[in-house]
């Protein structure tokens, strides 16, 4: 479990803060979509998660373990896929023996699982990738590591329409039972299938923290055309008339989740959900 | 807490040094291309070959001391900094994997350059002319200096090396974790104004000194000599105490020009 207790935080150096006092608890076994605009704190509360920034008050515990502490143990819980990655001037055989040493759950099997799916050799030569095949090389390393939370920032960053879909397939086939994800990105539309849990980043403030099942159950997504607005929580136009977010009654059907609607509510409209 | 576990020790310098390997080949190529020409020169043009022990000597030392700076020479980029701070060691465990490469990694670096910056010449200036080849080192060792060796109550010049060779090191493994960017030419500049003010400072508090009549004696005696190698010693220690301290508190973001 992640325990994010009254955190404070500014970058060195910058007066504007970042965070002034965020609270937020994270439980086992779920994928975590963290949301928001750029520049709203989602890769700082990710690095501040992994220990690798240092908060101005209160702190974050990782099952159990302050995170300013940076202890080994810890550390190899987690595993960060950053936005933009480097590889390592190594072949793939060395890139798995290196992560071996440190992770005891590493899987060689998973690893080479994952680069089937995302189309790439297991004898790739990492000197030669674009920033997308090192992304899923690298994304792969991370699942095949077996940590047990697993934070990826903007990880469709960079990668093209049929890679977006490979990766909620690899994420969905090869994350662990006990593992916990956390995605932060602000192209929702390339995660909403996967998430159990969305957490709505805006300037330092949580707008959102809830289950997708309990936004399902109390609200439905649908087109709706101009004369069929009643109820309707917030709408925008679409080719089909309006695409709307309404709130549920009793006897309605459950509709999928429309992320990218819901964020827009949230952050444009500042719509306050009824949960 | 401190926490260091052989094992995973062992993991971190393995992983430093496979990810360290391009920065090791470019230095490498540095050192032995500038001693290679140096070598050249002055056994085909400039003539005096004694020029070149001495030559390499400071070079060799200069290098030593100022690869101090290079501690968190592996934490330069964003990426890198994720990676190595990220990796399941303690932060002293890393800080001593760095402290390796930067002391017994730069001693063999610059060992391995010279010896194939020798070889190279002596293979080249014998396929030119064989009447002026020969081995910068060989000759060197032919002609050691005896008074290398520490002995007696004196301190002797391998001592006075040593010493400052380990408080000028520490000092630059200070200013290269301070600092974030230039931070060997900054920690240079620092030293030197700093050398500067307190020699201005300490020839003004002499010359008081003699004006109000006291006479300033330098003792050179087994007790100063000791209690100076005991001085510097924990100078040396709170400098790489300061460092892994530093190092310690590095954040993957920072927008100062220190790391603190």
């Amino acid at each position: 479990m992640i325990e994010i207790n009254h955190v404070a935080f500014n970058y060195p150096g910058s007066s504007h803060h970042v965070y002034d006092d965020l609270t937020l608890n994270l439980q086992e076994n779920c994928i975590y979509g963290l949301l928001g605009k750029n520049g709203m704190g989602k890769s700082t509360l990710l690095y501040l998660i992994a220990g690798l920034l240092r908060t101005k008050g209160g702190n974050i515990i990782v099952d159990g373990k302050d995170m300013k502490n940076r202890d080994p143990e810890a550390l190899r819980d987690i595993f960060i896929v950053p936005e933009e990655y480097e590889m390592p001037n190594v072949s793939m055989k060395q890139l798995v023996s290196m992560h071996k040493m440190f992770y005891p759950n590493f899987s060689e099997d998973v690893l080479y699982k994952c680069l089937m799916d995302f189309e790439i050799s297991r004898n790739v030569n990492l000197k030669e990738l674009s920033m997308g095949q090192k992304k899923k090389v690298y994304m792969s390393v991370a699942l095949a590591s077996g940590t047990r939370y697993l934070l990826m920032d903007e990880p469709t960053n960079g990668l093209d329409i049929p890679s977006k879909s490979l990766f909620r397939k690899v994420i969905a086939q090869n994350m662990r039972e006990d593992q916990t994800i956390i995605i932060s990105t602000h192209q929702v539309h390339d995660v909403e299938s996967m998430l159990d849990h969305i957490i709505v980043l805006d300037n330092g403030q949580i707008l959102l923290d809830t289950s997708t099942v309990n936004i399902t159950d109390h609200y439905c997504f649908s087109y709706r055309q101009p004369g069929e607005l009643d109820g309707v929580v917030y709408k925008e136009s679409s080719l089909q008339g309006y695409i709307t977010m309404s709130e549920r009654k009793s006897g309605d059907e459950e509709t999928q989740l429309n992320l990218e609607l819901l964020f827009n509510a949230l952050t444009r409209e500042r719509i306050t959900l009824k949960l | 807490m401190i926490d260091f576990n052989i094992h995973r020790f062992r993991n971190v310098a393995e992983w430093s040094l496979i990810n360290s390997k391009g920065t090791l080949i470019k230095k490498f190529f540095g050192i032995y291309f500038t001693l290679f020409f140096f070598m050249m020169f002055f056994s085909r043009v400039g003539g005096d070959g004694d020029v070149v022990p001495v030559l390499t000597t400071v070079m060799g030392s200069v290098f030593l001391v100022i690869s101090g700076g290079a501690i968190v020479g592996n934490m330069k980029t964003k990426q890198q900094r994720i990676s190595y701070m990220m990796l399941p060691g303690s932060t002293l465990e890393k800080f001593a994997a760095n402290y390796l490469m930067v002391t017994v990694g730069s001693i063999l670096l610059l060992a391995v350059g010279i010896v194939a910056a020798d070889v190279s010449q002596w293979l080249l200036n014998s396929a030119i002319d064989r009447t002026v080849s020969n081995s910068y080192i060989i000759d060197a060792l032919w002609h050691s200096n005896s008074n290398l060796v520490i002995k007696g109550d004196r301190m002797t010049l391998g001592e006075a090396i040593l010493i400052l060779y380990f408080w000028g090191h520490s000092l630059y493994m200070v200013g290269g974790a301070l600092i974030r960017k230039h931070a060997c030419l900054v920690t240079t500049a620092i030293i030197f104004a700093v050398t500067t003010c307190l020699s201005i400072v300490a020839v003004w508090i002499g010359g008081k000194l003699c004006d109000y009549g006291y006479a300033v004696y330098f003792y050179d005696s087994a007790l100063t000599n000791i209690l100076t190698d005991l001085g510097f010693f924990v100078v040396i220690l709170f400098n790489y105490y300061l460092s892994y301290r530093i190092m310690g508190r590095i954040q993957v973001i920072n927008n100062k020009w220190i790391n603190l």
